[in-house]
């Protein structure tokens, strides 16, 4: 639980401008905060909310009883890591006094301010953080509808669909072919399916190694490029085939029960095939209108607020926040900023810019890790990123970086973890 | 390894000394005192790594520094050219009044 001491002793001493005053706290007591989305932008928000603004009613709208985290979920995939270790529940942020709405948001009324949550259950916001994460684009890529990943699985959302792959994978006889597809750009986690490759590669290799992994790539350029290229071909060599769109890598089709894959050229038969397919924002961001062309979600900078729906803020993989990546990273750090600046703004105070950080790791095997850091500042209205800032590993790395990172990327999921849900 | 690293590790062992390296338990909640200031704000950035209370071991843990400690550390990280972590590739991004800033809140935050 919370003690209000330090919130009480603070406020007596008004000195200190940022500090809300015990005028401005009772004003926010009788605030409604709705977050639909527990996943670590909308989970981490509700969580500071509270702190931030005590007595305020703050809304935790998630359908799902427990969180399956994606980070580290590529190690399940390939038996290095227990899908246990990726679960998280609710009951730390409900102790802290946020209400832990199990259920579905289902429709948003933007005028009237109200979250429906379906049988006549709705709730009245005065400033709304939709938190959705993304949702599949069933009609993306022919062939590929949800019931295609029972046998070809995304295990884009991490739960039953990273353990069928999981089980793909530990079935498949030596020898066999694994094949992947990765759609354009955007898409959560921009190096995902390069440490997916990696540590495929690293599970064949050590037990199955006459097989082979082929990756059909609609991008020609990818995060962490060099340093995933230069990973392969010194730790697995020619396991891997990597093809980009100039090399005939486009996956126009895929047809799950003959387990192949059209390219413009050429149909590819493989005994494991997992799709990482083309996406937007999760739907309700759409029924809620904050949306745009393309299927994510344009937002101020500064405060996160929707451009096209007042006092609808939306955080995480589906906004539209370039240079800032779709990552857990980001939308922690998004969440934080944009509770800040609600308190600011139901406090009458203006919204400040300020600066933000992403370090996204990746897995080249168990033990090696390579990393792309960014800084950005929120000055301009959008992202930008600041200059002299950021980048990759060296691709020479000092010494046992590659190990260090691995550490330090352990160290960042059980930190950003204990944040958000311990 | 070359002379600044070493020069920022023993350093580093030397705060670890100085403040004992003890675990604060479960840490302060962070963010409870409401502050909603420009510091608050950029300080955020650092919980999602550099969690209070967290059973770090390679990520520098910062419950025990005080903010000149914090400073001087940060300061490190940023001045460091041939740094190699997603630290330093980080830290170059802020400037003086930043690193203040975010030191101060740290600080005044447990």
């Amino acid at each position: 639980m919370i003690s209000r001491r330090d919130f009480l002793s603070a406020g007596s001493t008004l000195a200190l401008g940022g500090l809300l005053a015990p005028a401005a706290r009772a004003r926010t007591a009788n605030a409604s905060i709705v977050i639909v989305g527990g996943g670590f932008g909308g989970a981490t928000a509700a969580r500071f909310l509270k702190r931030l603004m005590p007595d305020a009613r703050i809304t935790l709208v998630e359908p799902n009883q427990q969180y399956v985290a994606c980070p580290f979920s590529n190690l399940v995939l390939t038996g290095l890591r227990s899908i246990v270790e990726q679960q998280f529940s609710y009951g730390a942020i409900a102790g802290e006094g946020v209400v832990v709405a199990v259920d579905t948001a289902k429709t948003i009324d933007p005028v009237s301010r109200i979250v429906n949550l379906g049988a006549g259950k709705s709730i009245y916001y005065d400033r709304l953080i939709l938190s959705p994460g993304i949702d599949f684009r069933w009609d993306g890529l022919p062939g590929y509808d949800s019931g295609a990943s029972d046998s070809m699985p995304h295990a884009w959302k991490a739960g039953a669909q990273t353990q069928l792959l999981a089980r793909q994978l530990a079935a498949m006889p030596d020898g066999g072919v694994v094949a992947m597809s990765v759609t354009a750009a955007p898409f959560r986690c921009p190096p995902g399916p390069y440490e997916r490759a990696s540590l495929i590669a690293h599970y064949l290799k050590q037990n199955k190694p006459r097989s082979k992994l082929l990756v059909l790539d609609s991008n020609s350029t990818f995060s962490k490029q060099s340093l995933f290229m230069n990973a392969w071909k010194n730790l697995y060599g020619d396991l891997i085939e990597w093809r980009g769109p100039s090399n005939d890598g486009r996956v126009r089709e895929v047809d799950p029960a003959a387990m192949t894959l059209s390219t413009d050229f050429e149909v590819v038969s493989a005994d494991v095939v997992n799709i990482v397919p083309p996406q937007r924002a999760g739907v309700i961001a759409e029924r809620a209108g904050t949306t745009d062309q393309t299927g994510w979600c344009p937002i101020n900078a500064v405060t996160f607020e929707s451009t096209l729906q007042d006092n609808i803020h939306v955080i995480g993989d589906a906004t539209i926040a370039a240079p800032m990546p779709k990552s857990a990273f980001s939308a922690n750090a998004q969440a934080k900023v944009c509770a800040i600046q609600i308190a600011r703004l139901l406090n009458d105070m203006a919204p400040e810019p300020t600066t933000l950080a992403n370090t996204c790791y990746s897995f080249l095997t168990d033990q090696q890790a390579i990393s792309v850091s960014g800084v950005y500042s929120s000055r301009t209205g959008e992202f930008t990123n600041v200059p002299g800032a950021g980048g990759i590993s060296p691709m020479v790395a000092q010494g046992d970086l590659p190990a260090r990172e691995a550490a330090h990327a352990r160290d960042w999921f059980s930190a950003i973890t204990r944040e958000v849900f311990l | 390894m070359n002379v600044r690293l070493i020069g920022s590790l023993v350093f580093l062992i030397t705060l670890m000394a100085v403040s004992g390296c003890q675990s604060t338990g479960d840490g302060a909640a962070l963010f409870s005192t409401g502050e909603v200031t420009q510091a608050a704000t950029l300080a955020s950035a650092c919980s999602g790594c550099h969690a209070p209370g967290s059973q770090a071991s390679a990520i520098v843990r910062l419950d025990e520094y005080d903010a000149g400690q914090l400073t001087t550390l940060f300061n490190r990280y940023r001045q460091d050219e041939s740094g190699e972590t997603a630290m330093h590739r980080m830290a170059r991004g802020y400037t003086d009044e930043e690193v203040a800033l975010i030191a101060d809140f740290l600080a005044g935050e447990r």
